[in-house]
């Protein structure tokens, strides 16, 4: 896909996921109700879920996904399609580790546990983080995309493992409500303010992705024309 | 030379060198003993009893110190160029990978059996009644620990951070091995009966399995040029 | 296209701007003490998670759109 294409949809999804925000933003403020147990402070899950679930899943199901390819077939667009998802990710994982412990100090009382989901959301902020500081602290780009690979694959394979140790370690978080077998236990009209939230998260995630991949081909142009111009 | 023997060249090669100059094993085996020291005063007696947490720290010590010698697996022969030579062998990457992490596994293996003694004569530990038990936990972490060191100790190499970057990279992936390892090691302290801790040695033996699958079939994208 | 990269930009940074100016007043009312504010507290929080979640997000919407803007600039000329 060319720069342009790539910015046309990605600035196209971005604004409908923008759109799908405010609409979300609207509902939770006039519509929605409020959950009986829990209060008004149930209201960050219709924006801590749709983050976790596109930072802890979509971005680095992409991210593990372009590693493998990359160290596969070598093609640079894999690499590059790698850094956008990872800098998504990144940010979304950001916010679910920031509306999280909010939401627990009043349903929990403590800010911090050592919840498995908690858990594993941090140690998969690391993930990233170590990520981008191969990247930059490589003299050889190439190499410093080769060692990002290898930092998502070893990442992806070792997610399953972590999440197993620190499931049987301990967990006080709610289960499932949303994908759980049967019908699920969100009344109608929270349901849909959750789904608006998760499809306009979606949206946003992938239209941004597209621009920051564009991003991403652009810079690698410039630098590329930059050193042909010296020479 | 068959692949066996590869591996074997290379295991040979690195723990000779590591005789001769002794570098490694040295900083390793002082860290676990001034870090028994130091443990020793980090606690208040009248609190915590250090049985009660000996294993924890226990496996603390074999990562901090391991991280001090595996950090290092690449920075004598990066001197004079004496890796690439090892590289343009006709060993396959995988080999030299796996040769190196038998190599680091003798002695960070020698470093957790030193620690355990250790721990034991200052901390008045018990060894519980089952110590092979014990010694194949201690193996099985060891292992895991190992091969995921030196393979991103191979990635922190090539980078200007260095051993600086390592722990972390690393700390995240640990999170199995000290969980599943630690249990099982303060039950056994505790003595507690093996069949509760199949489980997780189970666990370690899929994170060790996961480490050197890993590194091998990863190793040669890090070193490639 | 430059016209709605740039519009793009103005709205989130609007957006970010009035967040960011409604944080300090969220944060204030933080530390309640008497009842009244206490029961107050999960809407202090509901609204510092939201903030929180937009600056991240729409900040992000920025910097790549800014980022992108410039650097198309640069190759043109």
């Amino acid at each position: 896909m060319s720069i342009s294409k790539l910015r046309r949809w990605g600035l196209i999804l971005a604004s409908l996921g923008i759109l799908g925000i405010l609409v979300l933003q609207a509902l939770v403020f006039f519509w929605v109700p409020t959950e009986a147990t829990q209060g008004i402070i149930q209201m960050i899950f219709y924006v801590h879920v749709p983050a976790a679930i596109v930072g802890l899943y979509v971005a680095f199901g992409i991210l593990a996904l372009t590693s493998v390819l990359y160290l596969w077939l070598g093609d640079d667009k894999l690499d590059q399609a790698g850094v956008a998802a990872a800098e998504g990710g990144m940010v979304f994982t950001t916010v679910v580790l920031l509306t999280g412990p909010l939401w627990g100090k009043i349903a929990w009382g403590t800010y911090w546990t050592w919840d498995p989901r908690l858990t594993l959301t941090l140690l998969l902020w690391f993930i990233y983080l170590g990520y981008f500081l191969v990247r930059a602290s490589t003299q050889n780009p190439e190499r410093g995309k080769r060692f990002a690979a290898v930092v998502g694959i070893v990442g992806a394979l070792d997610i399953p493992l972590i999440h197993m140790s620190v499931l049987w370690f301990r967990s006080l978080h709610p289960g499932p409500v949303v994908m759980k077998p049967g019908s699920p236990t969100l009344a109608p009209q929270m349901l849909t303010t959750f789904m608006v939230g998760m499809f306009s998260f979606i949206l946003l995630f992938l239209g941004l992705f597209a621009l920051r991949f564009a991003l991403e081909i652009a810079s690698r142009t410039a630098a590329t024309r930059a050193r042909a111009a010296q020479t | 030379m068959s692949y066996l023997r590869q591996i074997y060249a290379i295991v040979w090669k690195d723990l000779l060198l590591e005789l001769r100059t002794r570098e490694r094993i040295v900083a390793m085996l002082a860290f676990a003993v001034l870090a028994g020291v130091l443990f020793n005063y980090s606690l208040d007696r009248t609190i915590v009893r250090p049985q009660d947490v000996a294993a924890g720290l226990v496996w603390m010590t074999i990562v901090f110190g391991g991280l001090l010698g595996i950090g290092r697996t690449f920075q004598l022969e990066a001197q004079d160029g004496a890796f690439q030579g090892v590289l343009t062998s006709p060993a396959p990457k995988d080999a030299v990978f796996l040769g190196k992490t038998l190599a680091n596994f003798v002695l960070l293996y020698f470093v957790a059996l030193l620690v355990v003694a250790v721990f034991m004569l200052f901390f008045s530990l018990e060894l519980g009644g089952s110590p092979g038990v014990l010694a194949l936990t201690l193996a099985l972490g060891a292992l895991g620990f190992v091969a995921l060191g030196t393979l991103f100790s191979a990635v922190s190499s090539g980078t200007h951070m260095g051993e600086t970057l390592l722990p972390i990279l690393i700390f995240p992936l640990l999170v199995p091995m000290i969980i599943y390892g630690v249990s099982a090691t303060s039950r056994l302290l505790a003595g507690r009966p093996v069949s509760e801790i199949a489980g997780n040695l189970r666990m370690l033996g899929a994170f060790a399995t996961l480490g050197v699958g890993a590194g091998a079939f990863l190793f040669r994208y890090v070193v490639e040029e | 296209m430059h016209r709605a990269l740039r519009f793009f930009s103005r709205l989130t940074l609007l957006v970010l701007l009035s967040a960011a100016l409604a944080l300090p007043a969220a944060a204030q009312a933080l530390p309640g003490t008497d009842l009244g504010a206490e029961t107050l507290r999960p809407y202090h929080f509901v609204f510092l998670a939201y903030a929180l979640a937009w600056i991240l997000v729409f900040g992000w919407v920025v910097s790549v759109a800014r980022r992108l803007a410039r650097l198309e600039k640069h190759l043109e000329d």
